[in-house]
């Protein structure tokens, strides 16, 4: 055995790593968006650059909501109630109303020991295993 | 014969080499605490306005980050240890690797049990307070290295106190959980979301409080969005506070209030609804409202401009709509500025027709439809009862 096979071990091992969390990125899990901007060039949005209230290079429309519901992709809002009932946050029979989601989260969040807002942050939905990026909208970012 | 194992020499070189590393590791380890104890002393005394103490700072490796333990921040110079400005039993900030692995230095905190005491020293006292005062923020960003993603906070604690008036009053908020996230210093960052910040909390004995903003902070102008919500707020806790002020006597009774903003391209948008439930007040002859926002209120913002002056119409939701045109106007200092005078008009607006004039003689219930769906005609009156002389406030 060659003496630097201990250099070769932690090689791969770093690798292995830098591999893995690629392989996430891949799977949407975390996507970067310097990788996007970086990557195929898209043609500019309908309007990009029409707003006289943004900055260059600003993605064309970041929302921005009174209520944290607006943020939420379309059926989002039923994903995070079905993941919260069957890890058995919501009560029986509670039905769909807003106050009682809140509640819901709030249970959730205390028992994940995050910040028992009763709003289902980045961090919630992470812990609740859905996908921030699939679950939250958000601006399409151009380079 | 006994055979004897005799290693190769690149194993025994690397096997001491090893063990060098290890050594180093231990020593490494066990000096880093007191090191980085040391050091961040060291950054809290030379922090201008302000003197700063903890007990420890603990590093950890996996993952990497830093825990600071019983952090006290207190005014210089006449700081009062025993009322510190600023406390938290623990504060922690863990590095995210993921980012480390692209080269980028980006951190989550978590500070548990903060306490907070903002004190108002008078009128007069406001600009040199304002000099003098301390800079939280700027001492935390000493503390908290490189990028902050996300920064939470539990079971915190904040106190507002007034100093320039009798028996000093307090606004006191608890229980809070708050989560702030997606802080990004630059728009790629940003991952094309806004930053948002969720909270809840109590006020006083009996207010449960909520309050959800979104904010895009690369905008040329203020973006922001948000709600807050009271509920349950017992009005004899308002009273309290302001009584040395008001002179009102202690009504019985809850208040819920509910505010939605908007603000884009420079100019705010909203409604305030205060809904009073079961509230007796007793006549007074001070202004209440005005009473209220000079104690309180951020002068600087004009957000209720457009109501017309004189006209005693009942309003269910008070409009917010102003404009926030300075070059050097501040996202979160807005924020709370809206917030705060979102309050305060809430609050004296729900009062300010309370308790219900009487009517002048009594009136057929055709005439008290009439004029309560009239709008400029106020609120219903009270109708006056049998030998009442009518006419009172």
């Amino acid at each position: 055995m060659r003496p630097g096979w201990p250099v070769a071990v932690i090689l791969s091992l770093a690798l292995g790593a830098s591999c893995a969390h690629t392989k996430s990125t891949d799977s949407g899990e975390t996507k970067e968006p310097d990788k996007q901007a970086s990557g195929k060039k898209k043609a500019p949005e309908p309007g990009a650059g029409t707003n006289p209230n943004l900055h260059p290079g600003h993605p064309e429309e970041i929302p921005v909501a009174t209520r944290p519901e607006a943020l939420l992709a379309p059926g989002a809002d039923n994903d995070i109630r079905d993941k919260l009932a069957e890890r058995g946050f919501l009560k029986e029979g509670a039905g769909s109303s807003q106050s009682s989601t809140r509640e819901g989260i709030r249970r959730f969040q205390r028992a994940e020991d995050l910040p028992a807002t009763g709003i289902a942050d980045q961090e919630t939905v992470k812990r609740l295993g859905l996908d921030p990026e699939k679950v939250f909208r958000k601006a399409t970012v151009k380079d | 014969m006994r055979s004897r194992f005799h290693p190769p020499r690149w194993l025994r070189r690397l096997a001491i080499a090893g063990a060098i590393v290890v050594a180093l590791l231990v020593v490494i380890r066990i000096v880093l605490d007191p090191v980085a104890t040391h050091f961040t002393r060291k950054t809290l005394s030379e922090t201008p306005g302000i003197r700063g103490d903890l007990r420890d700072v603990h590093v950890t490796v996996f993952p990497p980050g830093y825990q600071i333990t019983r952090v006290k921040i207190v005014e210089h110079p006449g700081g009062d240890w025993k009322h510190p400005l600023f406390y938290a039993e623990r504060v922690k900030v863990t590095v995210d690797w993921r980012e480390l692995l692209h080269a980028r230095l980006a951190a989550r905190a978590r500070i548990d049990e903060p306490k907070i005491v903002i004190n108002n020293r008078g009128k007069q006292k406001k600009e040199e307070a304002k000099e003098k005062a301390p800079d939280l923020r700027r001492t935390l960003e000493h503390l908290l290295p490189g990028r902050l993603t996300r920064v939470e906070v539990r079971d915190g604690e904040l106190l507002y106190r007034d100093l320039g008036a009798p028996r000093h009053p307090e606004i006191w908020v608890h229980d809070l959980e708050l989560a702030v996230e997606n802080i990004a210093t630059r728009v790629a960052l940003a991952h094309g979301r806004p930053v948002t910040l969720n909270a809840s909390a109590k006020l006083g004995r009996s207010g449960d409080l909520t309050m959800f903003v979104s904010a895009d902070p690369f905008a040329k102008k203020q973006d922001f969005a948000g709600e807050v919500s009271l509920r349950g707020w017992k009005v004899a806790e308002l009273f309290d506070l302001i009584e040395p002020k008001t002179k009102l006597q202690t009504p019985e009774g809850t208040l819920d209030l509910f505010a939605e903003f908007k603000a884009t391209g420079g100019l705010i948008t909203g409604g305030v609804k205060p809904v009073l439930k079961n509230v007796e007040v007793r006549p007074t002859e001070d202004n209440f409202g005005n009473r209220l926002k000079a104690w309180i209120a951020d002068e600087g913002l004009d957000l209720f401009s457009d109501r017309v002056p004189g006209r005693n119409a009942v309003v269910t939701v008070i409009p917010i709509k102003g404009r926030l045109d300075s070059p050097d106007i501040q996202l979160w200092t807005t924020v709370l500025g809206v917030v705060r005078n979102a309050f305060v008009e809430g609050i004296s607006s729900g009062f300010t027709h309370l308790p219900p004039r009487t009517a002048e003689k009594q009136q057929g219930k055709v005439e008290q439809v009439k004029k309560a769906l009239d709008k400029d005609q106020g609120p219903p009156k009270a109708q006056p009862t049998d030998g009442e002389k009518g006419g009172k406030t």
